[in-house]
């Protein structure tokens, strides 16, 4: 039975798809084509859109009232709002989709087709992924209706706001399949992005503690320990950017193309590891 | 099976449970709404470099313009209006200082201390703004030197302290900025005339005239029309 068809039993959803040749790559586009339906059936694709618009209109009421540079005022509220409701608004809905496919034996079903488990993981997170792109690819066409940032600087948030994104869906999906609730999932990982977002302070408080005294250089070797597995996402998506443009002379792309390459990997086999050895 | 039902197949008491809890909303609102937090003109005291750097989160820029709007707001608020004698104003400019900090290139802080909140009567309040932009304009003079030339005018218009703004106007016509309109070293001039000095003034533009040969021709006119007319002929000079 192709796996669109059992998925489709299994869920009530109707998924239409012929089995490719390669059994991989029909699998993949199977499990994308039933995250993107998932993702309509829980209102992802109407909710965040219309929570960014609300957000549009509320920072276009605050800007306007600015002494002066209302466009950058825009811009930078904008940013951060759309930034923060795309993170959340992913990490709800990854939590709670892995929950309810697990509980449902969505999951188990899929895994009954000749695929393995760190594949499994591979395509489920490429799937988010896609559609994280997708709503940062609504936020930045709202951010250019709403503030008209500089081009290029749009060009380069977008692109930055991507890997944010996917970095956090990979994340929220190795908290997902580790993590026996969805509402702990969740929590840890915003907590993980709250933590991940100050990555950077956690450095300089490192380097100040090192010169006090046992305590402090105890707690700034634990701050280094840290910072260690904890991504630099203050490096990424910066409102900067939006306000002054792209400033070519600045590494701030390169930092978070090369801080996503490393760290995907580093998540993804953490949690193709642990879901390996789960009893679903 | 899934779907709503109709209401008249829920039991009447979860009803009055609303409806209590409805008035008991509406009783509440009615004695809370008045009494509203007394605004303390700008609660805190700017808050150390490295705390700010926490309070941030990693977004510089948001960070400043949402604190920036903040302090634009600042004490107008839920319908209360506080007149700008109220303010404190040493605080005031810790906020700006430290925010301009954050950002350096934007003209927000500096527009609003300038703009609106150099608009009190009160020449001690002023003091302070004027300490703000002269510092700023000190360390960024390439994007700021223009407030140094408000700081002047704050200083002679304003406060009234012409000795201040005649250190104030040495300091602009002192700057290493490229392209500085002439106007900017013309400025202790215009500020010495005004208490007299005019024997000083007539030297200092003088020695613009005499060290400016690109100057255009009626930046020169006016030189000399001023020297004319206000401060007296010059001897030697056509």
């Amino acid at each position: 039975m192709p796996i669109c068809t059992a998925l489709s039993d299994a869920t009530g959803v109707h998924c239409h798809f012929d089995m490719a040749p390669s059994r991989h790559s029909a699998t993949g586009r199977a499990l994308l084509h039933y995250m993107l339906i998932t993702a309509l059936r829980d209102r992802l694709f109407l909710a965040l859109p219309v929570m960014m618009a609300l957000a549009a209109a509320l920072t276009a009421f605050l800007s306007g009232s600015a002494l002066i540079e209302q466009r950058e005022m825009a811009a930078s509220f904008f940013g951060a709002g759309s930034r923060v409701l795309i993170i959340f608004g992913m990490v709800i809905f990854i939590c709670f989709h892995i929950r309810q496919a697990m509980d449902s034996g969505e999951i188990a079903l899929i895994l009954s087709r000749p695929i393995s488990r760190g594949a499994f993981v591979l395509v489920y997170g490429a799937s988010m992924v896609i559609m994280g792109i997708v709503c940062v690819a609504i936020g930045v066409i709202l951010l250019w209706i709403c503030a008209r940032p500089p081009l290029g600087g749009l060009l380069v948030w977008g692109a930055s706001m991507a890997l944010e994104t996917s970095l956090m869906i990979l994340t929220t999906l190795f908290f997902g399949l580790i993590l026996a609730s969805a509402v702990t999932a969740a929590l840890a990982s915003l907590g993980f992005y709250f933590l991940a977002r100050m990555s950077g302070l956690l450095g300089i408080l490192a380097d100040h503690a090192s010169t006090g005294g046992m305590m402090d250089q105890a707690l700034g070797k634990g701050f280094i320990l840290i910072s260690f597995i904890v991504p630099r996402l203050d490096l990424f998506s910066r409102s900067e950017w939006l306000v002054y443009g792209w400033n070519a002379q600045e590494p701030g792309l390169i930092w978070s193309l090369l801080q996503t390459l490393a760290f995907i990997p580093l998540v993804l086999g953490a949690a193709a590891i642990d879901f390996s050895r789960k009893r679903l | 099976m899934q779907g709503q039902g109709s209401l008249r197949n829920v039991p009447r008491k979860y009803f009055v449970v609303l409806l209590a809890g409805l008035l008991t909303q509406m009783l509440f609102w009615a004695q809370s709404h008045t009494p509203r937090n007394e605004w303390r003109v700008v609660r805190l005291a700017a808050p150390s470099a490295a705390l700010a750097d926490a309070l941030r989160v990693a977004d510089d820029q948001f960070a400043y313009r949402a604190l920036a709007l903040g302090l634009q707001n600042a004490g107008d608020f839920a319908g209360e209006m506080t007149p700008l004698k109220d303010f404190d104003y040493g605080r005031l400019a810790g906020w700006f200082s430290l925010l301009s900090e954050i950002d350096p290139d934007s003209q927000y802080i500096p527009a609003l201390a300038g703009y609106y909140y150099g608009q009190s009567r009160n020449p001690d309040q002023l003091r302070h703004i004027v300490t703000y932009l002269q510092q700023l304009s000190a360390k960024y003079p390439q994007k700021h030197w223009r407030w140094l030339a408000y700081s002047v005018y704050l200083a002679r218009h304003r406060i009234k302290d012409q000795s201040l703004a005649l250190e104030l106007a040495y300091q602009l016509a002192a700057l290493q900025v490229a392209d500085l309109p002439i106007w900017t070293r013309q400025m202790p001039a215009f500020v010495l005339a005004d208490i007299g000095e005019k024997e000083a003034a007539r030297d200092i533009l003088e020695a613009i005239l005499a060290t400016s040969p690109d100057l255009q021709q009626a930046e020169q006119n006016f030189i000399r029309n001023y020297i004319d007319t206000r401060l007296g002929k010059i001897s030697g000079s056509k």
